[in-house]
């Protein structure tokens, strides 16, 4: 039966031409969106690496400051906020804060390897603030950090872009920028710095004190209890400390808040764009089928008269309208198909595998759907009334 | 073959009641040929519905092959006219999206066959109406004779007891309408088939074994 209506579908290929076309079409935006979603969420499924409820981020911009006094503002800043009972703990970062959308990268190398990372400068506070889980080694320590040793730790994608399956531990690694060798002392799991959605990459945690720009950022972690007032008197402390710097402080949650909805806005455009388009099939296939239905009385009696049950009559329409779509799907295939061979955007092939199947059952699943009530309607049309003939 | 005792049939509207066959009793035999001829409006296909399964009487019985079919499932009317039953009508319902080969092997796609052996009988139907060399052709490409004798090789595909044929040659002018005519008597003559025809043309049915005339839904003689 299926190759009858393979071979009747066919045959009449030139009236389902723009109903084909519209599913076609539909497939591959469905494809998109879905290749963005699966991509999104499993970004969104791996684990952030750090924690950022109750940090604050106090960014200090200099103006007119000598470097010397700016960034020994900025550390006294930090010691001065951990002896407030409000401040369970404080470090200093680069500006490129979790959620602050700002990004440093540089090329890390090793043995001629070379690997573009991001690179955060951090001190020994940085990832007790973070709430940050080693898997490897440790972080960086205090006394490290006061006597400037040029120590780093590496997050899983970049110990595993440089070394492979060797262990990373003790071993020197430099940068584009010089020539000063750094020695490696940890390495962390994931660190996603712009949140959920972003994809797994190599990240660097330097010794801020070794590098030429130290941290310009003070990162808090504050009690639950730690309110507006706090944070003015807070903000009046540091202003008194670095005068002619500018100084702003944000909430990583609320940060946090804004980088998802960059994130979730051009997919929630994207998914209304793609559902304006499955209504605009739907419909179009529900007045198809009616037309079609209403135009080939006779052939459904035919059909009846000859053998065909009412459920057989439902489902060679419903059958029709999905080999219709199968067409239009297998032809939407082979175009989804250049994607993951041709390694467009870089994405994993599972990503566009999944997307692809997600997307050929849901047009399936509505195609279905809108061609039940018309081949519903087929099934009871009385045999005797549309082949009598006088 | 075919029993009825005391069809009725009533169309009912809001309004309206119209009585379109009255108190019908008819036997026909095995391999019997039968023409009903009547006036336009007084039941002909109707009856011929009821015998071919497509309608229900409103009173009275109905067998085939001495089977009672009042209770029968929508799926066991459908069986029964899949594998009993052929049909052969005035305007031909070919479709045209087909081809005449593919029109052919219809009635074998609601049973189990398989691809070969429709292709196999639908080929050997074609061949006994003389149009093994229009297979592949599509309806739209032959002439109203050559259609009508696709219908008829439809109706035999499946070696069905009973064929009912509702005015056949209605819409053939005489020469074909003849030749339409002598392929179901060679069917009747050579396979036994049980033949109910319904026509408007005296000289046609003179050429069957027994006529039955309606009249106002009621058998006349």
């Amino acid at each position: 039966m299926i190759k009858h209506l393979i071979k009747l579908i066919w045959n009449k290929r030139r009236s389902n031409f723009l109903l084909t076309t519209e599913i076609f079409a539909s497939f591959i935006v469905l494809f998109g969106v879905m290749s963005l979603v699966f991509y999104n969420y499993g970004n969104y499924a791996q684990p952030l690496g750090y924690d950022y409820k109750d940090v604050w981020a106090a960014y200090f911009t200099r103006q007119d400051m000598p470097d010397s006094l700016f960034y020994d503002a900025v550390a006294r800043a930090r010691r001065q906020a951990e002896a407030h009972r409000e401040v369970k703990q404080a470090a200093l970062s680069s500006s490129n804060t979790p959620y602050s959308q700002t990004t440093i990268q540089w090329s890390i190398n090793y043995e001629g390897k070379s690997v573009l990372s991001q690179m955060i400068m951090a001190d020994d506070n940085y990832a007790p603030v973070l709430n940050m889980p080693l898997e490897e080694g440790r972080w960086m320590e205090q006394a490290e950090v006061e006597s400037a040793q040029p120590v780093v730790v590496l997050n899983r994608q970049a110990r595993e872009a440089l070394f492979g399956d060797e262990p990373a531990l003790g071993k020197l690694v430099g940068f584009s920028d010089g020539d000063k060798k750094w020695k490696v002392v940890g390495v962390l799991g994931n660190f996603k710095l712009s949140g959920e959605f972003q994809s797994l990459q190599p990240v660097v945690f330097l010794n801020h004190r070794a590098h030429e720009v130290p941290a310009e950022v003070v990162l808090l972690k504050v009690n639950a209890d730690a309110d507006a007032s706090f944070e003015a008197a807070l903000m009046k402390e540091f202003n008194g400390l670095a005068r002619d710097a500018n100084i702003e402080l944000s909430y990583l949650d609320g940060q946090r808040r804004n980088q998802l909805s960059i994130t979730r806005v051009p997919m929630i455009i994207a998914s209304a764009v793609c559902g304006f388009l499955l209504l605009n099939v739907g419909l179009g296939l529900l007045g198809v089928l009616w037309f079609n239905i209403r135009k080939r009385r006779d052939e459904i009696g035919l059909r009846r008269a000859l053998g065909a049950t009412r459920g057989g009559i439902l489902a060679h329409f419903v059958g029709e309208a999905i080999v219709i779509a199968a067409f239009a799907v297998a032809a939407g295939l082979f175009f989804a198909g250049q994607f993951p061979l041709l390694g467009v955007f870089g994405l994993d092939a599972a990503i566009y595998l999944n997307a692809a199947l997600a997307s050929v059952a849901i047009l399936l699943a509505l195609v279905a759907a809108c061609a039940f009530a018309p081949s519903r309607e087929a099934a009871q049309v009385q045999p005797a009334m549309v082949l009598h003939e006088e | 073959m075919i029993s009825l005792s005391q069809v009725e049939k009533v169309y009912r509207t809001k309004t309206v009641e119209t009585l379109a066959l009255n108190n019908i009793n008819l036997q026909v035999r095995r391999g019997e040929f039968l023409s009903i001829m009547g006036p336009s409006g007084c039941g002909k296909s109707t009856l011929l519905n009821i015998i071919g399964l497509l309608d229900e009487p409103s009173q009275g019985s109905v067998e085939i092959g001495g089977t009672p079919v009042r209770h029968f499932s929508d799926k066991e009317l459908a069986r029964l006219r899949n594998e009993k039953i052929g049909f052969v009508f005035q305007s031909f319902h070919l479709i045209n999206d087909l081809s005449v080969v593919d029109n052919v092997e219809l009635p074998l796609l609601y049973r189990k066959v398989s691809a070969r052996e429709r292709r196999r009988l639908a080929e050997e139907a074609l061949g006994s109406v003389g149009l093994s060399n229009r297979m592949f052709h599509f309806p739209t490409q032959l002439s109203g004779g050559q259609k009508q004798r696709v219908a008829i090789a439809r109706a035999i595909v499946g070696r069905p007891n009973i064929l009912l044929a509702d005015e056949p040659t209605g819409n053939l002018d005489s020469v074909m309408g003849n030749e339409v005519m002598d392929i179901l008597l060679r069917l009747n003559k050579d396979s036994e088939t049980t033949i109910v025809m319904v026509t408007h043309d005296e000289s046609m049915a003179r050429r069957t074994n027994r006529l039955v005339r309606l009249f106002d839904g009621s058998q006349v003689g």
